[in-house]
């Protein structure tokens, strides 16, 4: 008899399909995982240290960099806990030119999402077209906020600037030629026997499991569980629109893409929505030019980003800078799931579980 | 608050006949999605020998108008890099009078290209030009002193 041992495979940090500088330590039975280690914090920038010394206003743009591909969601969720700690009012035409923004930015993520996860089991041609899609959408950034990626879209109160002339008449033209694409994405994936092969029945987590993991987000609606910040907590005007939350049972990386699929098209239907219902008027918000938070006051406040619940935990410093300032951010709750996901799977089925939990390490590492 | 619909893996994957997968009918329709696209226009830009032009509010290279800036510090002060230095005094040059700057510095190697700088500056001084080609050999070419900020910064256009 041959003897075997236990294998320890180290994958990453510039492993091309861990999406960024996530290091992975594949403890390894032949080709089987019977383990995963997470090393991570290769990115780590500190952002919350660096929020208790930048006054209110400064610290929008670095809410950016965390999550990256969908910087509008972290302004958001930034700005409306400030927001909640001063009790400032928004107008009505940022609160829902805001919402169109920020599914937008929902759109452009799960784009990427599916243009990386395809390409990381084989299919190059969604690389080409998701990124085609992807690219009007940064398009509309650049016009209406100023930048493509790091947006720094909001400030307190409001929008830094209106958006610009023929913006929305372009958004709206956008949205309505959006759902047939979705639709060529899936005439290829879909039924695709290697897609089949590659993704059912892969990185299976139980809703019971993904719930006492803390996951959320599409993560946790491909296990089955109905839930949507959108819709249980609504915030920045969601209560006012109207969509449908995608929710798949069979808890595996198939379900997970059917779920961001349709989310892509809720999305569309809530720009929709959110643009026909934006009345003229003033965009900048009443915040005052030096916010001054009181001593010890403090908000919580949560958004559903495109990776799940994001949430912002602000302390008042008494001056203008906060006291803390904690980021939940889902990619780092979510990259939990690595280990039970991958028990049992060959060593490609590793590849596919990174691409599911669409992580950005920029969010994980903060 | 949340209901659990169902925890049992099952699969929602396309169920197919024998036929279908006999005949490999999913992977032909693919294919002939993909076949059309063959002869539509092209969307990607060759980018060195065409270039790009950026919308009007797009947030690129820093400049200073020299004439107008009063050196008043708030650009400085709002900066959340701290890459913006520079020096003021007062007097009467260049037909005006009051205060100037004397000598000003951008570190666009650090900058967040974040707009906090032109939203504060009472003069619309500092501003974000359309350049967005800012790459360099040397980290301190990204340091641009006045006279660059002012007059904008060298960039080699590819010539075909
Ligand atoms: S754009 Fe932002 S980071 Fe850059 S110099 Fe201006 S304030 Fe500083
Ligand atoms: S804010 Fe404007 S005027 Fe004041 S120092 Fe800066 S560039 Fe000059």
């Amino acid at each position: 008899m041959l003897e075997t041992k236990e294998f320890e495979l180290n994958m990453g940090p510039q492993h091309p399909s861990t999406h960024g500088v996530l290091r992975l330590v594949l403890h390894l039975d032949g080709e089987t995982v019977l383990d995963v280690d997470t090393v991570m914090g290769y990115l780590h920038r500190g952002t919350e240290k660096l929020c208790e010394t930048r006054n209110y206003y400064q610290n929008v743009p670095f809410t950016d960099r965390t999550d990256y591909l969908a910087a509008p969601y972290n302004n958001l969720g930034y700005v409306e806990a400030v927001e909640k700690l001063g009790g400032y009012q928004v107008s009505e035409r940022a609160l829902y030119a805001r919402m169109a923004i920020v599914e937008l930015s929902r759109i452009a993520s799960h784009l990427f999402w599916l243009a990386t996860h395809a390409l990381d089991i084989g299919a190059q041609t969604m690389l080409f077209w998701c990124t085609r899609e992807r690219e009007v959408i940064l398009d509309f950034f650049e016009a209406a906020l100023g930048d493509r990626l790091t947006t720094s879209a909001f400030k307190p109160g409001g929008l830094r600037r209106d958006l610009p002339e023929g913006w929305v008449e372009a958004v709206l033209e956008f949205c309505s030629t959006f759902p047939a694409r979705v639709e060529e994405y899936e005439t290829l994936l879909n039924a695709n026997r290697i897609w089949i092969e590659r993704t059912v029945g892969v990185g299976v987590i139980s809703g019971e499991d993904a719930i006492a993991l803390g996951l959320s987000g599409p993560m946790l609606r491909g296990s089955g569980v109905d839930h949507d910040l959108r819709k249980v907590l609504p915030y920045g005007g969601y209560e006012t629109v109207d969509f449908d939350v995608p929710v798949y049972p069979d808890c595996d990386s198939y379900s997970r893409y059917l779920v961001r699929m349709e989310e892509m098209r809720q999305s569309t239907r809530i720009v929709q929505q959110a643009l026909a219902k934006m009345p003229e008027g003033k965009i900048t918000g009443k915040a005052p030019k030096m916010i001054k938070i009181a001593e010890g006051v403090e908000a919580y406040h949560v958004v559903e980003s495109p990776r799940g619940e994001l949430g912002y935990y602000l302390i008042g410093g008494g001056k203008d800078i906060p006291y803390k300032c904690k980021i939940r951010a889902p990619s780092f709750c979510n990259l939990q799931a690595v280990g039970p996901m991958c028990k049992g799977h060959l060593i490609a089925d590793v590849v596919t579980v990174i691409g599911t939990i669409d992580i950005v390490l920029g969010d994980v590492d903060r | 608050m949340s209901t659990i619909v169902s925890s049992a893996p099952s699969s929602s994957a396309p169920e197919k006949t024998f036929l279908e997968r006999f005949l490999l009918v999913e992977l032909l329709k693919g294919m002939w999605l993909t076949l059309k696209y063959t002869f539509r226009p092209k969307v990607t830009v060759q980018y060195p020998l065409e270039r790009e032009s950026v919308h009007p509010n797009y947030r690129g290279i820093l400049r200073v108008d020299e004439s107008t800036c009063i050196a008043c510090y708030l650009c400085e002060k709002i900066c959340p890099d701290k890459c913006i230095h520079l020096e003021g005094e007062r007097g009467y040059t260049k037909g005006k009078g009051g205060k100037y700057a004397t000598y000003f510095y951008i570190d666009h190697a650090r900058c967040l290209f974040c707009g906090l700088c032109e939203e504060v500056c009472p003069v619309d001084s500092i501003y974000h030009s359309n350049e967005y080609e800012a790459a360099v050999y040397n980290r301190v070419d990204a340091v641009h002193d006045l006279q660059i900020l002012d007059s904008g910064h060298n960039i080699i256009h590819y010539e075909r």
